[in-house]
């Protein structure tokens, strides 16, 4: 019996030391895990930091684009003000001989006499169309300038609560308008089936088609400058297929050389001219696309240019 | 339930009632071949059962014999886990870090452990008040743990249970006297 007791403690040593070794080890991996889990975090917010560089640097390159787009409605709303500042002088010389003639200022044949005279210097109906017409325009060019800035804020300031459920449509539209002057020499053709909600990150998204878009402008671009009869075409199409939203969007530029159709997405890789391009545009898209649980291809199509193909979890 | 806590029971009874009373209890309550190891989980009932049988061999009842493993129980965790009592200087300072330090301590160490909820201020400078919340109602364990702090830090307490889920409330309430 004693012998059995002896046995019994010795496995039970043996249990103790193998416990006491297996927590030792579990700490460790602990530790290791909770260092881990600060580098994941970490690498998100640099993700984060990435996205948002990216983003500031494809304002830079809409910023041309952007400022002509506000000048246009600024110059005609400054042409207008420049002109309600003569209808102004006008309509104060009326006002005031009416005022004149009420407080019994002026005389009954005095007043229309001046009154005539005025008419014969400004024609009262065209002065009151054209008021009409020129508030209409300044808020045409108001409301023109104002969804601009509110794309661009839209696009640029992180939003706090980031992932939203939206509809396909939104960011097509929105990238689009955020490029309309970097589109306005090119065909563009968008086919979008209604109800494809996505969920995520709206600002984002829009980020990746407008890096998309950006490129398809930029191989159009190249392809005209190597013939000048060419016709520039970007075609938009998003579907749902499966539980997935597909987005294609598909160019007639230059198109990819074999070698850089596997390396578009890595970071830094740019086939731009030195000083061009961050060479980040795909790498944020796929970031941002695998962030979503989607994915995100390239290929050339048979005839011209590429096709570059986002695929996104479908929001019920 | 871990198995450090059968582990514990396993030594207690062996020390006190011998191999053989813990072989029987094992043969009576468990599948056969069962082997205890602290990282892992075992039915709360097999501990119920094994508990409730060593009450009957040590001719205590079930309140009893818990308190009296939570005092065996908690020298049997400071023996294993020295470095983790020795941050500790008190036994105040013990009691107030239970839900805090150790139970995120043990937390580290095993995979769900399914901790009591425990809630411990300072009433005064020779009072704390505890409560203890847990489905498996082991309050009469924790008070025994409690004791068992005591005799390691050489402090004499007496603690009033105010509150019982045993007696349909919804926590159990400790007012722990120290000094």
């Amino acid at each position: 019996m004693q012998n059995y007791y002896k046995a019994y403690m010795r496995e039970k040593q043996a249990r103790d030391e193998l416990e006491e070794l297996l927590e030792e080890k579990t700490s460790k991996l602990y530790a290791l895990n909770v260092e881990l889990e600060k580098k994941i975090e970490l690498l998100e917010r640099q993700q984060v930091a990435v996205v948002q560089s990216e983003k500031m640097a494809t304002l830079g390159t809409l910023s041309a684009g952007v400022a002509h787009e506000i000048n246009n409605p600024l110059a005609y709303l400054t042409c207008n003000i420049d002109t309600l500042a003569v209808y102004s002088k006008d309509i104060n010389e009326f006002l005031s001989l009416t005022s004149n003639y009420i407080d019994e200022k002026v005389s009954r044949d005095e007043f229309f006499e001046r009154f005539h005279k005025l008419q014969q210097a400004t024609d009262i109906a065209e002065l009151i169309e054209d008021l009409s017409d020129i508030s209409e325009d300044c808020k045409e060019g108001c409301d023109r300038i104002s969804l601009i800035v509110k794309n661009l804020l839209d696009f640029a300031k992180p939003k706090a609560d980031s992932s939203i459920e939206f509809e396909a449509s939104e960011i097509i539209t929105h990238a689009t308008q955020l490029l309309e002057n970097k589109l306005k020499l090119l065909q563009l053709d968008i086919d979008c089936e209604k109800n494809l909600l996505l969920k995520g990150s709206k600002p984002n998204l829009t980020q990746v088609l407008i890096n998309t878009l950006v490129n398809a402008a930029q191989s159009c671009a190249e392809a005209r400058n190597a013939d000048s009869s060419f016709r520039g075409h970007i075609q938009i199409s998003a579907f749902k297929s499966d539980k997935m939203v597909v987005i294609k969007i598909k160019d007639n530029g230059t198109g990819l050389e074999e070698a850089d159709a596997n390396r578009v997405f890595d970071p830094f890789y740019t086939t731009k001219p030195l000083g061009e391009g961050t060479g980040m545009g795909l790498a944020v898209v796929y970031g941002i696309i695998s962030n979503h649980l989607g994915t995100v291809s390239i290929s050339n199509n048979p005839d011209s240019g590429v096709t570059l193909s986002l695929e996104l979890p479908l929001a019920f | 339930m871990k198995g450090v806590i059968f582990r514990c029971l396993e030594e207690l009874v062996i020390e006190t009632k011998g191999m053989d009373l813990w072989e029987q209890l094992l043969e009576q309550h468990c599948p056969t071949d069962r082997v205890y190891i602290s990282a892992q989980s075992y039915p709360d009932e097999e501990l119920v059962a094994l508990a409730t049988s060593v009450s009957k061999a040590l001719n205590l009842n079930m309140p009893e014999t818990l308190k009296a493993f939570g005092t065996y129980l908690f020298s049997f965790l400071a023996k294993k886990h020295t470095s983790i009592v020795k941050e500790f200087h008190s036994f105040e300072q013990l009691i107030l870090s239970i839900d805090k330090v150790i139970h995120s301590e043990v937390q580290k160490l095993y995979d769900e452990p399914n901790l009591p909820m425990i809630d411990a201020t300072v009433v005064d400078s020779e009072t704390i008040k505890l409560i203890y919340n847990s489905p498996r109602q082991l309050c009469f364990c924790a008070e025994g743990l409690i004791y068992g702090c005591a005799q390691h830090f050489n402090e004499s307490v007496d603690i009033q249970q105010t509150t019982c889920s045993h007696h349909g409330d919804s926590m159990c309430t400790f007012i722990i006297k120290h000094g």
